[in-house]
């Protein structure tokens, strides 16, 4: 299953409903603190995550430095390896800073996009070529 | 505003003027001008002037201003201090005395945005300024600013933030070695266009003179920074600056600015005979002057700018004063330790949120409609009428930020639509319809909790730019649904009615509110409430600055009506507008 994290959902609705009608199963979190409690009360059923970066910092996270929730999801991403430390994570955002592309493309099982070059139809098969590649 | 209703971003002004030659004339007149100037220099919601008696070393109320009537009555004459002999016991106690007084009287209900030493120390909040006031070459009072929103500076206001430390520095070390050989003082004020932007012109070119007789200073210059260049133009000046003087134009953050500044004085050859007071960096080292002051300026909790003080002859200051300064430069080296920490975020961070939020609806724009071509032919026609309500929200969230984008560069807005028959009641129905997956998306359930119905408004018909009207409904909802609070307890109602020579959109909600001593504020240019940032609210603060401006070019206005439970704004239609049935 997907967890799906993003604070603007309404806009992503058609990605996650295409990904359903692609056959994959999804579990959205508006928010920070909705992520970490999916991924607290999971039984092992997550074993994908789809990441936004920008986006309020939460309860969890409100000590943090976030400049303002621009890097939100750079920390919560860091929450989740302690939880997941395998899990693959689509890092998926609007966010156009290179130097969020770098710090990701550094991370095992880990791959960022800009939701503007992903169309609905085109993530199901991005999600399903990172689960097969066992290259990392 | 009550004495009562200050707030986060309220930046009172406690200030100790003692031994002002002025004053002693005239002196609750006097006191009065100065709590109001001292208000509007530094962006202050409130200004308290106290002063010391130097006979009785009674520290009393002189003036107030920004507080009510009947708490200025009260306050009136009070003494505040009982004398001490001792030096520092007179320090503490001003101190505890200080915390006292605003704790009796409640002044500052909420806690935050205190300004000065004893309630700071009691809520830990910072110290952006602590600036010493000097007349006639002797310590009268200080300007204290208060913030526990540090992270608001930059890294240019850090950069000039540990200027002004290190000269405050300097500044201590050297007066009590320099022997005067003549009297000079001056001041060099520079404000950003924060300030400009809040006070009326006319009040700008008084200034000059006003800040003069407030600091005891032959000649003021006032600067402008410009953003965007990062030019300082002289923008008012007293009278005997001249025209070659005034066409100055400096790079107000190159690393030499001091030189430059000397170079440009040094090169207008006659100006500093004639006006032998010029108060600079540049040339107050060419001329062996001491600083004296230089004190950040602020305006709400960005630093704008600085004054200069110079003088050739700094008298003996006594033990208590050198006391005070002492603190000063202590407080001003904890500020920029503490500014060190704080993230850069200028205007940089405003672009990068206004093109996000750009960016967001297009995205949203372009899933619905891609998911749509995909799936063409497999969806029901609720689902397509669904995804087709979100494209339309979402092109006009998209289009408001393309207004705020342009309103940050300065570009002008696009010439006005020609004027259409405009039906209100339907141009409103259609703002709120396109924002119904936006309600829906902060859990507002659009048909209970959203209260409009255009079948009972009357149908007035003007002739109007209809897209005006629709962006400032636009701009006041989104604030409505951002600032919802709980959603399961808000409430939005939208009326139509006539008040005299206007009608008036009224849009009331159940929010959160706005903070009181904000009233005004939430109008200003990139202005965002404390709660705005507490929540995580994303926004570029001028969706309301705009707003205000698209309807008084059409001859309304954009008003704060009610501030909380419910907050309303009225959006003001002129009835000029109005088209008459022949």
């Amino acid at each position: 299953m997907i967890l799906f994290v993003d604070d603007e959902l309404r806009r992503m609705e058609s990605v996650v409903e295409q990904l359903e009608m692609d056959g994959l199963r999804v579990h959205t979190a508006p928010g920070v603190d909705q992520a970490l409690a999916a991924l607290h009360n999971d039984k092992g059923e997550i074993d994908f995550v789809i990441l936004d970066i920008m986006m309020d910092l939460g309860s969890t996270l409100e000590h943090e430095d976030t400049e303002e929730g621009l890097r939100t999801g750079v920390h919560l991403f860091e929450r989740i390896r302690k939880v997941k430390p395998t899990v693959p994570v689509m890092v998926l955002t609007n966010a156009d800073d290179v130097r969020l592309e770098e710090h990701f493309s550094k991370e095992p099982r880990t791959r960022f996009f800009q939701k503007r070059s992903l169309l609905p139809q085109d993530v199901a098969p991005q999600v399903r070529e990172m689960m097969r590649d066992d290259e990392w | 505003m009550t004495a009562t209703e200050q707030s986060v971003d309220v930046l009172p002004v406690l200030h100790d003027l003692s031994e002002v030659p002025f004053l002693r004339q005239d002196r609750p007149e006097a006191l009065k001008r100065i709590a109001q100037l001292g208000q509007a220099l530094l962006g202050s919601s409130a200004c308290v002037l106290t002063f010391v008696d130097t006979e009785t070393r009674r520290l009393t109320y002189g003036a107030l201003a920004g507080f009510d009537e009947e708490f200025e009555k009260r306050m009136a004459g009070q003494s505040l201090l009982p004398g001490k002999e001792s030096d520092g016991a007179f320090l503490a106690d001003n101190v505890d005395l200080a915390s006292e007084l605003v704790e009796r009287y409640n002044l500052y209900e909420r806690g935050e945005g205190v300004a000065h030493p004893g309630m700071a120390r009691k809520y830990s909040l910072r110290s952006l300024l602590a600036a010493p006031l000097l007349s006639d070459g002797r310590l009268i009072g200080c300007f204290n600013h208060f913030t526990s929103r540090a992270e608001l500076f930059s890294e240019r206001d850090k950069t000039l933030l540990n200027s002004f430390a290190r000269q405050a520095v300097l500044t201590i070390e050297r007066f009590d070695y320099h022997r005067a050989l003549e009297r000079s003082v001056g001041i060099l004020a520079d404000l950003s266009a924060s300030l400009v932007r809040l006070a009326p012109e006319d009040f700008i070119q008084q200034l000059p003179e006003r800040t003069c007789e407030l600091l005891s200073s032959p000649v003021c210059i006032i600067w402008k920074l410009e953003e965007h260049s990062g030019k300082l133009r002289v923008i008012a000046a007293t009278a005997d600056v001249d025209a070659g003087f005034r066409r100055l134009e400096i790079d107000a953050f190159a690393p030499q600015v001091a030189h430059l500044a000397a170079r440009r004085v040094a090169s207008l050859g006659d100006v500093r005979r004639e006006s032998p007071h010029y108060a600079h960096r540049g040339e107050a080292e060419a001329r062996g002057w001491v600083s004296l002051l230089t004190a950040p300026m602020c305006v709400g909790q960005r630093l704008i700018g600085m004054l200069d003080l110079y003088t050739l002859e700094p008298r003996r200051f006594r033990r208590w004063e050198k006391d005070l300064f002492r603190t000063f430069a202590d407080q001003a080296a904890i500020s920029i330790e503490r500014a060190e920490v704080v993230a850069p975020r200028p205007i940089r961070l405003e672009i990068t949120k206004i093109v996000h939020e750009l960016a967001s609806p297009i995205i949203g724009i372009q899933n619905n409609a891609a998911f749509m071509l995909h799936n063409h032919g497999m969806l029901t026609s609720e689902k397509t009428a669904r995804k087709l309500e979100d494209i339309l929200a979402d092109s006009s969230l998209a289009l408001a930020q393309v207004a705020s984008l342009r309103h940050l560069f300065g570009g002008r807005r696009p010439a006005s639509l020609e004027r259409q028959v405009v039906v209100m009641r339907d141009v409103v129905f259609k703002s709120l319809l396109q924002l119904a997956p936006a309600f829906r998306e902060q859990g507002i359930d659009f048909r209970s909790q959203v209260h409009y119905d255009p079948s009972n408004a009357r149908r007035v018909v003007i002739w109007a730019d209809p897209g005006k009207i629709n962006q400032a409904v636009t701009s006041l909802l989104m604030n409505s649904i951002r600032y919802c609070g709980d959603p399961k307890t808000f409430e939005l109602v939208v009326s139509l009615a006539l008040d005299h020579a206007n009608w008036i959109i009224r849009i009331s909600d159940r929010g959160i509110g706005i903070p009181a001593g904000l009233e005004e504020r939430i109008f200003e240019d990139g202005f965002r409430a404390p709660e705005a940032r507490m929540l995580h609210v994303t926004g570029s603060g001028v969706g309301l600055t705009i707003a205000r401006d698209l309807m008084k070019e059409m001859g309304g206005d954009l008003r704060l009506s009610n501030p909380r439970y419910p907050t309303s704004f009225d959006i003001v239609v002129p009835r000029s507008l109005e088209r008459r049935s022949r």
